[in-house]
């Protein structure tokens, strides 16, 4: 047989016949993300305890909690290290905004602080906190007749007011402060507590009901730097055993840069880079989810409209066939950190059922990939329930509005509905502002005026002798209607849509390919990598063979199209991710020195039915 | 190709005039030692790069010996391409980051910096400094 004659012989394609499978990994996936403890080192974890063992709380393991919540079954994850502390730290407690209910100088007297546990670096994640005061009073109680003190209660909230605990009473915990006085100290579950000091001359009026405290916490964020070097190291993992990487990677955190369309390119831009260059250079075959930042992350967006805006100038500029960005955020129960009681040595933790928070549904998104078939959509309402998402957001973000105040007007309206405590007239110098209570009040406690929060409506007992100004905030009722969804899908997002008697569900499963992209869905990327990566995995066990003759290049072929011919659909079960597939094989010129084999796989997948094309070599021979 | 046209990295760069100072970075351009033996036209083409990478937009030598301070103040405008920065400065996650900052500063792998260039791009776009 001459040798010669090799490069360009194409036998006719067999059957796949009898054989051991290539074994898939086809599923797994990697996710990196922040935490403020854990190995940097590519760990596995089957469920969502261990993570929370390694990594602590924080928003790593929320959106891998999210993952197993939605059908993943192992995941791999690199931690990648936080660079800027978030807060408050150690030595800069932070001091929480009493909102006064009324009367600004009737308000509670009790002294308010943030501080971390002792041992902790930073918060383990970001939340905005309210405590809403239920009942006046102090924190330890005294029957002294002549000077009784009552215990007040709370209600906590630990998303911004969206949810709240049930009614708790201060306990008292220590004496603190100078002079000593009774302390109550609440652990708030994410390696911060809030320390209350009762006043120390009127005990009593410590707490006003109606009063408001609000703080938030951050969690330490990483730069590019360290995101850079996790994300590197997690699609460069292989198995030991099978020599496979991930299928996909998830990457839950943003690096701390404004977020306006420059950054969010050039991060996109790094992360596909790289996926791309295992491709090209490997003929590794792998893609990447990461989450858009949210409405209030994005640099200079207010609205909703104007985060769809930013969102769609980014994807305008910049496609690419390996990358999903999720654009879905949702209202999302039972995070990791439910049901851990107060550990901490002289404080209290409130009891509350649930802990949901509003995140990025990219750990939804990736474990319903794992979960899912090859050929199946994460939109399929039947089957792809989200279980713990409970509504899509952005939903009702406020809006800040301002009027201008005419000499001597003394009525008005603002839009409304208007949010309590954000009114603030500045009336020929002098601030009004509202108290919650639909009363305009100085500093120094007089009423000057009216704000009804429902329709707007605002009145002044005196008007302004110069033309004055009001800033305030209200709600628009922005909600993700599906105009709005459907702007962002067009931008290629992928987004959450709620469906009457199922529930949420994701819009469908868009890739940010370029509009005429044969892998404009995850669905063929999916495929696709997995035929590739199969085929390549059938053709290891001829790497060093003594050469694949014209003899034997019939048995070869049959041998990679097995994984194919099982990927096929049959009379008996149709539902499997190809329809039909052709393999065809080219020798290298040179195959006698390089052992080169050219491949092409051509493929109509089930659901699009849509010929997609991949080609790339295989190698029979271990190079240098 | 004559096997007499086969010599050493170093012995080439006697005969074509590279500079003892130059050759280190030379060999770090290419990754390749002083002993690594190779073609003429293999060395001429490297020589060709080499020298389109460095010196090009330096001012010409003086002719009399400069000054001590001048020297040194040479040496950070010397422009390189961001490609042999990022080879020289970068260890880790260079694909990611090199795609950064092409895409951040809107430059290529060609696009020739000095090192306060990219020392100030790497410290505003990966280390977020700013």
């Amino acid at each position: 047989m001459p040798l010669k004659d090799l490069p360009g012989y194409y036998p006719e394609i067999l059957e796949g016949g009898l054989g051991v499978m290539p074994p898939s990994l086809a599923g797994l996936f990697g996710v990196v993300g922040v935490s403020q403890k854990g190995t940097t080192d590519v760990k596995f974890a089957g469920n969502s305890d261990d993570v929370v063992a390694e990594y602590g709380l924080g928003s790593l393991s929320e959106r891998i909690f999210d993952a197993f919540a939605s059908g993943a079954w192992q995941i791999g994850i690199r931690r990648a290290l936080p660079t800027s502390d978030g807060s408050p730290t150690q030595d800069t407690p932070v001091t929480p905004t009493n909102k006064t209910y009324g009367n600004p100088t009737a308000g509670g007297l009790a002294q308010a602080s943030v501080m971390l546990h002792s041992g902790v670096t930073n918060p383990y994640n970001t939340r905005k906190f309210k405590i809403k005061i239920i009942k006046g009073g102090g924190i330890k109680k005294v029957t002294d007749p002549a000077n009784p003190v009552e215990v007040a209660t709370y209600k906590l909230s630990r998303n911004n007011g969206i949810s709240w605990g049930p009614e708790t009473k201060f306990t008292y915990t220590h004496d603190a402060g100078t002079p000593s006085r009774p302390a109550c100290s609440i652990d708030l579950g994410n390696g911060t507590y809030i320390q209350f000091l009762e006043d120390d001359t009127t005990p009593q009026n410590s707490f006003v009901a109606g009063d408001e405290y609000w703080w938030e916490t951050t969690e330490a964020r990483a730069n590019n730097d360290s995101l850079g070097d996790a994300i590197e190291d997690l699609l460069d993992w292989t198995d030991p055993n099978t020599g496979q990487g991930v299928e996909y990677l998830y990457v839950a955190a943003l690096p701390k840069v404004t977020q306006n369309k420059a950054n969010i390119k050039a991060f996109w831009t790094a992360i596909a880079t790289k996926v791309e260059t295992l491709w090209t250079q490997e003929t590794r075959p792998c893609w990447v989810i990461v989450d858009a930042p949210s409405l209030e992350e994005a640099d200079g967006c207010e609205t909703i409209d104007e985060w769809i805006d930013l969102l769609n100038s980014v994807s305008a500029e910049y496609r690419h066939v390996r990358l999903c960005v999720n654009a879905g955020f949702a209202y999302l129960t039972g995070a990791p950190g439910v049901n851990y009681g107060s550990m901490i040595e002289d404080t209290v933790q409130p009891s509350i059922g649930t802990q949901p928070q509003v995140r990025p549904a990219g750990g939804s998104l990736a474990g319903l990939v794992a979960g899912a078939k090859l050929h199946h959509s994460i939109g399929w309402v039947r089957y792809m329930a989200i279980p713990n998402a409970v509504a899509i957001y952005p939903y009702h973000p406020p809006k800040a509005g301002s009027a201008t105040i005419s000499i001597e007007q003394t009525t008005g309206t603002f839009e409304y509905p208007v949010i309590p405590w954000s009114v603030t007239f500045t009336v020929d110098g002098v601030e009004f502002t509202d108290g919650g209570d639909g009363k305009l009040w100085t500093s120094g406690g007089d009423q000057k005026g009216t704000i009804n929060y429902s329709t707007g409506a605002w009145t002044l007992d005196t008007g302004p002798l110069a033309e004055s100004s009001a800033t305030y905030q209200h709600d628009p009722k922005d909600v993700m209607t599906k105009v709005r969804m459907s702007l962002l899908n067009d931008g290629r997002f992928t987004t959450l849509r709620l469906w009457i008697g199922y529930g949420i569900r994701f819009t469908d499963d868009w890739l940010m390919a370029p509009p005429t992209s044969d892998y404009f869905c995850i669905r063929n990327r999916r495929i696709v990598d997995e035929a590739v990566r199969q085929v390549g995995i059938a053709n290891v066990p001829y790497v060093n063979s003594p050469g694949i003759t014209e003899k034997d290049l019939a048995a070869y072929k049959a041998d990679l199209s097995r994984p194919l011919e099982a990927m096929k659909i049959t009379e008996e079960d149709t539902d499997k991710p190809i329809m039909d597939y052709v393999l065809t094989l080219r020798p290298d010129a040179n195959i006698w020195s390089n052992g080169i084999m050219h491949c092409k796989v051509e493929i109509v997948p089930t659901p699009t039915k849509k010929k997609l094309v991949a080609t790339f070599q295989l190698r029979t021979k271990v190079e240098e | 190709m004559a096997e007499e046209d086969r010599y050493s990295i170093a012995e080439f760069a006697r005969r074509y005039k590279v500079s003892e100072k130059e050759l280190p970075a030379f060999c770090e351009l290419f990754g390749v030692s002083q002993d690594t033996v190779l073609t003429r036209e293999e060395f001429k083409g490297m020589l060709a790069r080499f020298e389109s990478s460095v010196g090009v937009e330096e001012p010409p030598q003086p002719t009399q010996e400069p000054q001590e301070e001048a020297k040194e103040e040479a040496v950070p405008k010397k422009k390189r391409p961001l490609a042999q920065w990022v080879t020289r400065k970068i260890t880790r996650a260079r694909v990611f980051k090199t795609a950064y900052l092409k895409s951040a500063m809107n430059w290529k792998d060609d696009t020739k910096l000095t090192e306060d260039e990219f020392d100030n791009a790497v410290r505003k776009h990966i280390l977020n400094k700013e």
